[in-house]
């Protein structure tokens, strides 16, 4: 927060009048120095102050005159009322959606994305500045840019709806200056004055156009994009925690909470583009703290991880691709092939307490499109997903999503080539859209994902653990307490299970983790299909399982049940009496 | 737990050679023992067993009994023996629970 100290370089910053003295001293030591003796009764200048306003009020793009005037949007009141619904979050992806598009359209290398939010000061107020590497913005592509409803589109994009980033910006602060450059094309600035979306600014409320201006001072680099945003809405202040009466989380708090948001949001697409060969780097800087995005690994990697891999009760991998025409009044045939594929990963979760897993969140389905969540407004938990969906004939009808069925995990990867198929809110992505084309192919497919596992859903947490990944990351006691968790089990008793043949088996076991693949829109998708085992099966399995509870010995004995080949195996070889620490090798 | 010998295939017959299996009993057993390797099914009627036993413990608990399952034995034989098909009706309950299995068994 500003304080009421005299800061004679901040009025400095403030009139213009320090430009001089950037021009004269190149060197942020100097100009520290000289400073702090031209004025010594003001408060002290820093040289990181320095170097930071050299880099924010000096070195930044200054406009120049009008090049151009772009007609904008004829529908203030729609972007107004819509970005006053963003959060900022949302209205922060939303800008990134379009950075990661531009990416993809141009691969010009390695993409590097700043974020950085400068607190206000006695010089200025407040400030979001994106600096961005994705290619520039080309010059035919302002309109779609500055104008509502239209949209460049790219193959496997993002950007759907021609209104993310006018709204993204808007929900931000303000005014807003883009500087971008092209290769082979002049540089170009775009700037919503402060007032232009404030219906009480009579003259500026009314003015449609948007000035395309030149860049009469430090043009970007080629292929780089800043985004400036200023005077920042009181709740944006609020949530980065620069509000005056702020006493929450701390910077460090936002930035690491917002560098996490991203990395989880842009997973998919992070990996996707790092497979070809290029780098992605986005770094979050408020005030004087710093966090760089740490992607977080692919959802399968993250699904293998955290599910539980039962021989016969495996998770699955389910890839189907529908196409429906569908009308679109403003392409020439007014039909249009709309298509859509999607991936379903769904399983049984092993554990609820890893915070890195998939469980702490309420039960639902996860929806990701082109490689970007988009169920950020929680997974989908309502019929929409197949929840309590009610099957024909004798099919039975699916549960809800509710605190029982949160070991059902079930992850929705869309892609489609063209960006409105996606099944992805207007006109923010960050929900389900419950009008999508494909909305009953979607449902069914996944009430049968549901349906699979909805019998198993109470499985017990410690005959289940043998079967996932975080088995192999124990030690012989912890998978002894984890098996014998919920019986009467004594210390001796669990050493002499860990003795016997049989156990020493189950303990050294290894579970296959691998989904089962399925693939096809119209496919027979029962646990007998699927599985190999009835619905009858599963539910006795797992009743049998709650009734092993407390006793150690029915524990042991479910156990052998469950892992039959090792039971059996342990029970031949006691009957030729090999020794324990003896083992057959065929 | 870490497994310290390896008993070879040529081992293994040798030792179940020893144990009185002919040529074809030990290339049976071999087999079945490979067999058994890649069951991964559960076992059903281990399964139907151990949903069994609980059944019956859970009429037990239902009755209001404390019993072990041989007391719960011993009654159910006492009274099929002497024609009483409605057992807990006509028995003390905080009596039988105190009793051993003979005494039971000589209601």
């Amino acid at each position: 927060m500003p304080s009421n100290e005299q800061n004679a370089w901040a009025d400095l910053i403030r009139s213009g009048g320090a430009v001089p003295f950037f021009d004269t001293y190149s060197d942020d030591n100097k100009l520290a120095d000289a400073i702090n003796a031209a004025f010594p009764d003001s408060a002290p200048v820093t040289v990181e102050q320095i170097r930071q306003d050299r880099q924010r009020f000096y070195g930044r793009p200054q406009l120049g005159e009008v090049s151009e005037e772009q007609e904008a949007s004829p529908s203030k009141q729609v972007i107004r009322n819509k970005a006053a619904q963003l959060i900022v979050h949302e209205a922060l992806v939303e800008i990134l959606d379009n950075i990661f598009d531009n990416f993809e359209r141009n691969k010009p290398g390695n993409l590097e994305v700043q974020l950085q939010v400068y607190p206000e000061t006695q010089a200025a107020p407040a400030e979001i500045v994106i600096t961005e590497n994705s290619g520039g913005i080309e010059k035919k592509r302002i309109v779609p840019l500055v104008q509502l409803g239209f949209s460049e589109r790219s193959a496997r994009g993002i950007g759907a709806w021609g209104e993310g980033f006018k709204m993204a910006v808007f929900a931000l602060g303000e005014e807003v200056q883009v500087f971008s450059a092209f290769p082979g094309q002049e540089p170009i600035a775009i700037h919503f004055p402060r007032g232009w979306l404030d219906p009480s600014n009579l003259s500026l409320w009314t003015k449609w156009k948007v000035n395309k201006l030149r860049i009469a001072k430090n043009p970007p680099r080629e292929g780089t994009t800043i985004i400036a945003v200023r005077h920042l809405h009181t709740q944006v202040l609020e949530s980065l925690g620069l509000d005056e009466k702020h006493k929450g989380k701390t910077s460090k708090d936002i930035c690491r909470e917002l560098a996490t948001y991203f990395g989880e949001v842009y997973a998919e697409k992070y990996h996707d583009i790092t497979e070809k060969g290029y780098g992605v780097s986005i770094q979050i800087v408020i005030g004087s703290i710093t966090e760089k995005v740490k992607f977080a690994a692919p959802v399968k990697t993250r699904l293998t991880k955290h599910l539980t891999f039962m021989p016969w009760l495996c998770p699955i991998h389910w890839i189907t691709e529908w196409q429906v025409n569908v009308e679109e009044p403003d392409e020439e045939s007014r039909l249009r092939a709309a298509k859509l594929r999607m991936e379903v990963y769904a399983g049984l979760t092993a554990t609820f307490d890893d915070f890195q897993s998939y469980s702490p969140h309420p039960p639902g389905v996860e929806m990701w499109g082109n490689g970007r969540l988009f169920s950020l407004k929680g997974r989908i938990s309502d019929e929409s997903a197949g929840w309590g969906y009610r099957f024909g004939g004798g099919g039975g009808t699916n549960p809800a999503a509710t605190a029982s069925t949160r070991r059902i995990v079930i992850v929705a990867l869309f892609t489609a080539d063209d960006s409105r198929d996606i099944p992805w809110a207007a006109p923010v992505k960050n929900d389900y859209n419950r009008r999508s084309e494909f909305y009953a192919e979607i449902q069914e497919t996944l009430a049968k994902v549901i349906r699979l596992y909805k019998d198993a859903a109470t499985f017990l947490r410690g005959r289940l653990m043998p079967f996932s990944y975080e088995w192999t990351q124990y030690t012989d006691q912890e998978k002894l307490d984890v098996l014998f968790n919920d019986s009467d089990a004594s210390i001796e008793f669990k050493q002499a299970f860990a003795n016997s043949r049989f156990g020493r088996k189950l303990l050294a076991f290894e579970p296959d983790l691998v989904f089962h693949e399925i693939s096809g829109a119209d496919i027979e998708c029962t646990v007998l299909r699927i599985h190999g085992i009835s619905t009858t099966g599963i539910k006795n399995v797992v009743k049998a399982a709650e009734a092993t509870k407390e006793s150690a010995q029915q524990v042991v004995e479910y156990l052998k049940a469950i892992f039959p080949g090792l039971a059996k195996q342990a029970q031949m070889e006691e009957e030729i009496r090999l020794v324990l620490d003896e083992e057959i090798e065929l | 737990m870490s497994i310290e010998k390896h008993v070879t295939e040529a081992q293994l017959k040798k030792r179940l050679r020893k144990s009185g299996k002919n040529d074809e009993e030990t290339k049976q057993w071999i087999l079945q023992y490979t067999k058994t390797a890649h069951d991964e099914s559960p076992d059903e009627q281990a399964i139907a067993g151990i949903l069994q036993k609980n059944q019956e413990d859970s009429v037990l608990r239902v009755k209001g009994f404390s019993l072990t399952r041989e007391q719960y034995y011993a009654l159910i034989g006492h009274f099929e023996e002497s024609g009483k098909l409605v057992a807990d009706q006509q028995i003390d309950a905080s009596r039988l629970v105190k009793m051993t299995v003979e005494e039971i068994a000589n209601l």
